[in-house]
């Protein structure tokens, strides 16, 4: 049973893509085939991240175009052989193909992989609807920010239109803003936004680190936010991990206690 | 001095100011309608209780995935 999900935002920044090459990578480790597809278009990022951004040669667009076939353009990753990056084009816009061309893509991409991740641009317009459109299942990330939540909440709205199920990542928590009453819990952001939560990834610099070296967080043994992405990748294998309510606690009794 | 001491609690102030935006947002109409719909409806109200001028209060709210459309006004006298 293949699935594609979709992870999208409403808001630029909040870590989309970041999240699309943790989890395509944390699932391909897990033995799953996975295809980790950039629906940015003309916003090229997910290849950097990834650190393939050297071997690219053809691109979304040329495939929905039949300038070359899937097979062709899909990128193998350096270190894990059921990894594979479909890029998207730098030069095109969102106009650049359809929902139904998108969907067909999916669909076709479907049939070779376990999961088929896909990058959503930020915004609700032509190039939300063209990722959503072959997708099975939506991750909505969103930071604890009053922007990125109503922001999130519009694609909320969007996605149940659509009658995607929905679950939401909540990324860049810090468990000292939030014991300082001066930044939004997990459960705040929940209560707002009524969806089920599949994950908390905490603030992490490892992450700017992991950008920096195009190796995504979950290859580092030592980053917090790298633990919580496997966390949500086993979770979306259908294991019961539990969520901990205060993930990157590192104060003096944590370490007395050794928890 | 003062500023540094004072508690913001700046996360639960988020909290209130998105839960009122949002239940504006999730209405999904413009602002041009939004306008008629209240100015509709204060007098549909207006009709059987005294209500003053802008006491309507429309707002979406959202449960388990469905929506429901909450009208609320405080009466100034519960008959005409």
């Amino acid at each position: 049973m293949s699935e594609a999900i979709v992870v999208t935002s409403g808001k630029g920044g909040v870590g989309k893509t970041t999240t699309t090459a943790n989890l395509s990578t944390a699932l391909a480790n897990a033995g799953k085939r996975v295809v980790a597809v950039d629906a940015d278009i003309g916003l090229r990022n997910l290849d950097l991240i990834m650190g393939l951004e050297n071997r690219i040669v053809y691109n979304l667009v040329d495939v929905v175009k039949g300038r070359c076939s899937s097979k062709q353009a899909l990128i193998r990753d350096k270190r894990n052989q059921n990894l594979f990056l479909l890029a998207t084009s730098q030069v095109d816009d969102k106009n650049a193909v359809s929902p139904e061309e998108m969907n067909a893509l999916t669909t076709e991409l479907k049939q070779e992989f376990d999961y088929v991740m896909l990058d959503c641009p930020a915004g609700i317009e032509q190039g939300f609807r063209n990722a959503i459109s072959g997708a099975d299942r939506a991750l909505v990330v969103t930071t604890p920010e009053v922007s990125a939540v109503r922001d999130a909440d519009r694609i909320i709205g969007l996605l149940q239109h659509h009658g995607l199920p929905i679950e939401l990542i909540l990324n860049r928590l810090s468990t000292r803003m939030v014991e300082a009453g001066e930044m939004m819990s997990r459960e705040d952001v929940v209560d707002i936004l009524s969806v089920s939560l599949i994950g908390v990834v905490p603030e992490d610099g490892e992450i700017v680190v992991a950008g920096n070296q195009g190796v995504p967080a979950v290859l580092n043994p030592d980053s917090a936010a790298g633990k919580a992405y496997e966390r949500i990748c086993r979770r979306i294998l259908g294991e019961d991990v539990p969520i901990p309510s205060f993930e990157e606690k590192r104060g003096l009794l944590a370490k007395i206690f050794g928890r | 001095m003062f500023g540094m001491l004072r508690r913001r609690q700046s996360a639960s102030q988020a909290k209130n100011r998105l839960q009122l935006v949002l239940s504006k947002d999730r209405i999904q109409l413009s602002d041009a309608e939004q306008e008629a719909l209240r100015r509709d409806l204060h007098e549909v109200i207006s009709r059987y209780f005294k209500i003053a001028q802008d006491a309507l209060e429309i707002e979406v709210l959202n449960q388990d995935g469905r929506s429901a459309l909450s009208v609320s006004t405080a009466l100034e006298s519960t008959t005409r």
